[in-house]
């Protein structure tokens, strides 16, 4: 039989995975973005210094599944008195947006750790669609310093059993400053994008953010070959080897204090290192296991020569002449 | 292997704590010994026979070399002819085989001899089973939902199961359903219904106020020795019933409790040509009364075994979070028939079998049919294999489950959660995709888990309700390579079948199941997962 190629197989699942096949989705949702940010920018007038896009999409490190849309309000340092005021206000802005929008069916609003998540549901011909967007209002640390630093202090909610409380503290972060550090480095979003569909399809807990930080660390040093499979291989043991090791730090880009890894808790890093573990151990006694770990996101599937009678389905059932009892 | 006395006697006078050594003779068969050991200050002597022309080695569970001292009886492990008995480990020469049981005995009377140890768990009464009409006799029995006391008495019914004549002689083997007790109360066994509701002859039982035993170890082998465990009003019955009355109400059940409770049953057949008590007139005052008397007549006993669901299942079974479950199984073929069996025999109590195909002689070598039955509905014939393996499963069978899920019309739409939702878990062995597709969109509250096997058996995939279909679609199209064109074909139709064995088969299903059963039973996390043979191990695959 034919020797299952890993490197083929990864290829075809970042291609499955890619943003240019749900480009309908994507224009939706920056759209629905740029008329926030453009609706935040109106009311808020002189207060906000700017806005922009952040997160995966910003990065280009997102996946075509469960994805949303980030984007930062950039305040002045004199807009608001606390940073509460800064976040508490700004959800009040979004409640009445969508109270105010007649396009919007329904939507919902919640308080998140930094953000707060908007969820835009609208009928797109006949069709109910919704658009979740992560609005990140943040204050310059000093008055007219952000354009020279890029940084920004957040309101860090506090949460208890996942309930945000309305009592937080301030994160200092540098947004730009996080994208940059990625900027140009296509191999580690390959590596990256993999990981993401890993967690997605797999139902894991951990950070993206974690991961990414990861992937980062692992491949400074990295000289070996540049295909996907053992860039992937040596990121996954890279996190196996340090997952649970204290002297290993993920420092914050955008905040050189915040240690990402120092803040999970020993009991996730252990389960993060086990998980590494056992996806290295399975992939190496039967390599298809990579299957299983990263899905091929069946809706976007390269196109290849096929006789299957799937091909064409609206509900997709098992092969017939495969599967017996 | 062979040896002589000189050479048995030189070696046990080797051992320091056998004091004197006396050859007492020989018959055709054995060489005796006189052995007097000395133990802790204690002096005990043992007749130690040896069985000659024999090798060390022991045949079944017995040993060639027997130690006896009937002045013993009274103490555990001393059998009927006052023989020690000794589990010993095996042996294949004979100086291995004296030192084992020499040393045995000596940890035997520090123990119990010296120590005065009792064992925790109960062992049966020894009785000295008899044929019956040539035949031997052997009863099983469950506890009972009525527990009834000394003094009580009544009638019994019991059922033939099976007359086997190929154990050394003919077997009968009889169930005991159930009692009811003189005024009318009944107690009846833990049986499937099928059991309960088989046709029942009927004897007499009457519990006794005692253990009807010598020691605590040996049954009663005499009417009147039984004399004192019973009631008068007991054997008045007895007598009426076998004495006046036409009807033949035979055995008599002599019941007695354990000392933690359980009920047990020594079983007598009264000789027809003698009888057993007899009545003995006496004066008092005027007037002429009777009283029943025990005659001294030997009892003729037959063999009786507990047989409750916790003794059944001793061994080994699922969890009780499986075995109390109302399950069903769908689809009976190769994978279903085992999964069926096995769970029956790991303590099932109540199955439903649903499937529309019948069986033919091709299906047998995979699956758990017989060829004798001939052309049979499959569940029709599962069923019986089922009851014939557990007498504690109640099994239903249901042929059209198919139709009404997939066909029923919208306006019945909501008969099929009615049907469903009395099962708690159901295990889609079918094969139908557009059943398990169709099992997707119904809210039910079962657990349903889906089990299908790739050509060769080269992997089993298990999928647990809900997202069923999407997950079984994605793991065949995408991962599972199977060779389509190396299939069975039988000869005569167009149905080509998977290429698998019976062992092929099993050794997944069994190694699934073993995993199936944790994830249910909430010992491991619940997960869809395939067996898979890798580097020769079985390997599962979880995601």
């Amino acid at each position: 039989m034919e020797e299952f190629n890993k490197k083929e197989y990864l290829e075809d699942v970042l291609y499955s995975y890619a943003m240019p096949h749900v480009k309908d989705q994507t224009d939706a949702y920056k759209a629905a973005a740029e008329r926030l940010m453009g609706a935040v920018e109106k009311h808020y007038g002189d207060k906000v210094i700017k806005t922009f896009k952040s997160g995966s999409i910003a990065k280009r490190t997102s996946v075509n599944i469960k994805f949303d849309i980030d984007f930062v309000i950039a305040f002045r340092r004199d807009s608001f008195g606390t940073l509460q005021e800064m976040s508490d206000d700004v959800f009040k802005f979004l409640d009445n947006y969508r109270k105010e929008n007649d396009d919007i069916i329904d939507s919902y609003v919640k308080k998140q750790k930094v953000s707060i998540g908007f969820t835009y549901r609208y009928f797109d011909n006949g069709v109910q669609k919704e658009i979740p967007i992560d609005v990140v209002p943040g204050r310059e640390l000093r008055q007219d310093d952000y354009e020279e630093t890029g940084n920004l202090n957040l309101f860090f909610r506090e949460s208890t059993w996942g309930f945000m409380s309305d009592e937080g503290s301030s994160q200092k972060t540098n947004i730009e400053a996080q994208a940059d550090k990625i900027c140009g480095k296509n191999d580690e979003r390959k590596v990256i994008r993999l990981l993401k569909v890993w967690k997605k399809c797999t139902g894991k807990h951990v950070k993206s953010f974690v991961l990414e930080l990861f992937t980062l660390k692992a491949m400074e040093d990295y000289d070996g070959p540049r295909d996907i499979w053992s860039m992937l291989e040596h990121v996954l043991q890279y996190i196996r080897d340090h997952a649970t090791d204290t002297s290993c730090h993920l420092i914050d880009p955008g905040n050189t204090n915040n240690d990402v890894l120092a803040r999970m808790d020993s009991a996730d890093r252990t389960t993060l290192k086990s998980e590494m573990d056992n996806m290295l151990r399975q992939i190496e006694t039967w390599p298809e296991y990579i299957k299983i770990a990263f899905p091929e996101n069946r809706e976007h599937k390269r196109k290849k020569e096929s006789y299957g009678v799937r091909t064409g389905m609206q509900v997709p059932l098992p092969p017939t002449g495969k599967r017996f009892g | 292997m062979t040896i002589d006395k000189a050479h048995i006697i030189d070696i046990l006078r080797k051992f320091p704590f056998i004091i004197h050594v006396t050859d007492k003779g020989e018959t055709e068969v054995l060489w005796m010994f006189e052995v007097l050991f000395s133990i802790g200050g204690v002096e005990l002597p043992f007749l130690m026979h040896v069985k000659r022309d024999m090798s060390p080695m022991k045949c079944g569970d017995t040993s060639p070399l027997l130690f006896v001292n009937k002045d013993l009886l009274a103490y555990p492990h001393i059998m009927q002819e006052g023989n020690l008995c000794l589990h010993t480990q095996d042996c294949v020469i004979w100086e291995d085989r004296i030192r084992v049981e020499v040393e045995a005995v000596c940890e035997w009377i520090e123990r119990y001899y010296i120590g005065g140890e009792k064992d925790e768990h109960y062992e049966d009464l020894v009785v000295n089973d008899v044929l019956i009409n040539g035949r031997k006799v052997q009863f099983y029995y469950s506890q009972t939902n009525v527990t009834f006391h000394a003094g009580d008495y009544g009638y019994v019914a019991y059922t033939k199961i099976s007359g086997n004549s190929k154990i050394e002689s003919s077997v009968d083997t009889y169930l005991i359903q159930g009692m009811a007790r003189h005024d009318g109360v009944q107690s009846h066994g833990e049986w499937s219904e099928l059991y309960k509701s088989l046709t029942h002859a009927q004897g007499l039982f009457v519990i006794l106020s005692g253990s009807p035993s010598h020691y605590g170890k040996f049954a009663m082998s005499n009417y009147a020795e039984l004399a004192d465990l019973c009631t008068e009003e007991q054997l008045r019955f007895v007598y009426e019933k076998l004495y006046v009355d036409k009807d033949k109400f035979t055995p008599v059940f002599w019941g007695y409790k354990t000392p933690n409770g359980k009920q047990r049953w020594l079983i007598s057949y009264p000789d027809e040509s003698q009888r057993i008590i007899k009545g003995q007139q006496v004066r008092n005052g005027g007037k002429k009364e009777w009283f029943p008397v025990m005659e001294d007549l030997k009892m003729h006993t037959v063999d009786a075994a507990e047989c409750s669901y916790n003794q059944f299942y001793g061994r080994g079974k699922f969890p009780e979070l499986i075995t109390d479950k109302k399950i069903m199984v769908m689809g009976v073929g190769a994978i279903g028939s085992i999964v069926s069996t096995t769970l029956v025999r790991c303590g099932l109590k109540d199955i439903t079998l649903s499937d529309f195909d019948k069986k033919h002689p091709g299906n047998v070598c995979r699956s758990e049919y017989l060829f004798a039955t001939g052309k049979t509905e499959k569940i029709e014939e599962l069923k019986t294999i089922l009851e014939s393996i557990s007498p504690y499963v109640n099994v239903t069978i249901v042929k059209e489950l198919h139709q009404v899920l997939k066909h029923a019309p919208q306006s019945e739409a909501k008969i099929i959660p009615e049907l469903l939702d009395k099962y708690d878990i159901i295990f889609d062995c079918s094969i139908d995709s557009e059943m398990m597709w169709a099992l997707d969109q119904v809210k039910i509250k079962a657990q349903i888990v889906n089990l299908s096997i790739s050509n060769k058996a080269n992997e089993l995939v298990c999928a647990f309700s809900p997202g069923i279909c999407d997950f079984v679609t994605r793991v065949y199209t995408d991962l599972i390579n199977s060779d389509a064109g190396d299939m069975y074909n039988p000869e005569g139709c167009w149905s080509p079948t998977f290429k698998a064995s019976y062992n092929d088969v099993q050794i997944m299903v069994q190694y699934a199941m073993r995993y199936m059963v944790k994830m249910l039973n909430g010992d491991m996390r619940k997960a869809n997962f395939m067996v898979k043979e890798i580097d020769e191990s079985l390997r599962l695959i979880r995601w």
